[in-house]
């Protein structure tokens, strides 16, 4: 029993792994740059929105233009990987009528592979806050603070994805209402602005934003010198480590009867 | 030898009739209609068995393969398999179009639950069977519809099921590919537990010592094939 599990374990990340792959050779097999658009993709991103927003917004913060990188590249990831994994079980209708396997390779794999491409991205902004001088992110603490975000973050998306992805099979308007709540939501966490500038008495209601604390360290790790709001952060890792779980199971559940509904 | 591969009791499935997209809006207002595809539904079939399945389209015939196979679940019952399921339902339904024919072959041995390591082991092989090494390293939908079907088949073939669930193919692929098939196929029916669906009665007679005839998702008649075909015949 117990090889049989470490065997069937295995093959789903193998599975996962070769699924997550397929999703990176995809996107880029048919594009004459191929994998140069890899890196090219979020440097014109950087370029062209950071820009655009650090010249029109600024808020009177200092180094608008990086404390908002910090935030937006790693929103892309969340809002891309949610768009992308929430129709994805009905898109692959036809391989899970035809064949049986865990069908959670499907939105994990779309939000393991935004995640690869966020990482490059991710990879570049080191290297540009490095070039010029600007190293607050590599202290120690910035930087596990910055890590362990960015872990939770990926923890997040996956556990959201499984839920959206699995009711849109059941309900497909699942789809237009995650695509409006992403909207919505890019708004009500703290990206454009920090949390600081919050008037008091909503600030309880931010906290209940599992990605406010999240994307707070994510900022603050890239241009300030330490002060996380590590109360915020630890209930809202708790309740991030619910809806992953939550997420699995409902997914485990409901994958019985996906064929049934497509 | 005489374990049980396939252990079917009282299998029931309902399906919810859908006659547009389901919303989640609409849920709140619509009455659901049902409607059962199988009924009571049990059998069990040896180790080494081959088992045709016959009946009317829309019997119910599909819906009782992917219960086995694992695709669905059933509303009531339980279904107990030993061994690795193949299906020759759809084989090149794990394919993706932008990617090699290589790349192609390691995604469908995973899908047909092969380990990485099996299908590095049996790479060659599998393009041997398929005629394939010329165009492996292409993209696949430089592929045509034969081609296809070969590396399909071949990749089914040697992840070396032990049950193997058939349902009507066999009609692409030249006559030669054909032949092989076959010959290839007789091979694994020595030893390997085969369902069997098809409308052609000639092939489950030669095929299958023992038959199921579904009708309106009930078994209708069971026993050796040639009784079962000869009342089938009789009732159309």
């Amino acid at each position: 029993m117990n090889a049989k599990t470490s065997n069937s374990l295995r093959q789903f990340f193998e599975l996962l792994f070769a699924f997550t792959q397929k999703e990176i050779k995809a996107r880029y097999k048919n594009a004459v740059l191929g994998f140069l658009w890899m890196f090219l993709n979020p440097v014109i991103q950087m370029v062209v929105i950071g820009f655009v927003f650090s010249l029109i917004f600024r808020f009177g913060i200092k180094d608008y233009y990086f404390f908002l990188l910090a935030g937006l590249l790693p929103w892309n990831f969340f809002a891309l990987s949610i768009n992308k994994a929430t129709p994805a079980i009905v898109y692959e209708r036809n391989l899970i009528q035809k064949s049986f396997f865990p069908r959670e390779v499907i939105p994990l794999s779309i939000v393991l592979s935004n995640f690869f491409h966020l990482l490059i991205s991710l990879f570049l902004f080191l290297i540009f806050l490095g070039a010029i001088g600007k190293w607050q992110i590599f202290a120690p603490l910035n930087f596990l603070l910055f890590l362990i975000s960015l872990f939770f973050l990926l923890i997040f998306t996956a556990g959201f994805s499984l839920i959206t992805s699995s009711l849109n099979v059941f309900w497909r308007d699942i789809t237009f209402f995650t695509q409006a709540l992403v909207l919505i939501w890019f708004y009500a966490t703290p990206i454009l602005y920090p949390l600081s500038f919050i008037p008091k008495q909503f600030q309880a209601v931010f906290y209940l934003n599992p990605l406010s604390g999240i994307f707070t360290s994510l900022q603050r790790s890239a241009i300030s010198n330490g002060s996380f709001p590590y109360q915020i952060l630890l209930g809202q890792f708790l309740l991030i480590i619910f809806i992953f779980i939550f997420g699995v199971i409902l997914f485990k559940n409901r994958a019985k009867y996906f064929s049934d509904w497509l | 030898m005489n374990n049980i591969a396939v252990n079917l009791t009282n299998i029931s499935k309902k399906y919810i009739l859908h006659h547009e997209k389901p919303t989640l809006v609409e849920s709140f207002f619509k009455k659901k209609e049902e409607f059962w595809a199988l009924k009571n539904i049990s059998f069990a079939v040896k180790e080494g068995e081959k088992l045709g399945i016959i009946g009317p389209n829309s019997a119910g015939k599909s819906t009782l393969l992917k219960i086995i196979g694992g695709i669905t679940t059933p509303t009531t019952g339980k279904v107990e398999t030993t061994g690795r399921i193949a299906s020759l339902i759809e084989l090149t339904a794990g394919f993706h179009p932008d990617l090699t024919g290589e790349e192609n072959v390691y995604i469908n041995g995973l899908l047909l639950r092969m380990s990485r390591k099996e299908i590095d082991n049996k790479f060659k092989t599998i393009v041997d069977f398929a005629e394939l090494h010329h165009f492996i390293d292409a993209p696949f939908y430089t592929y045509s519809g034969g081609m296809m079907f070969r590396l399909g088949f071949s990749i089914a073939i040697h992840s070396d099921p032990d049950i193997l669930i058939i349902d009507e193919v066999f009609s692409a692929g030249d006559k030669s590919f054909q032949e092989k098939c076959q010959k290839r196929m007789r091979e694994f029916f020595r030893e390997k537990t085969i369902l069997f669906v098809s409308h052609n009665l000639g092939v489950i007679k030669h095929i299958c010592p023992n038959s199921i005839w579904l009708e309106k998702g009930k078994i209708k008649f069971s026993g050796k094939t040639k009784e079962v075909v000869k009342a089938y015949l009789q009732s159309q």
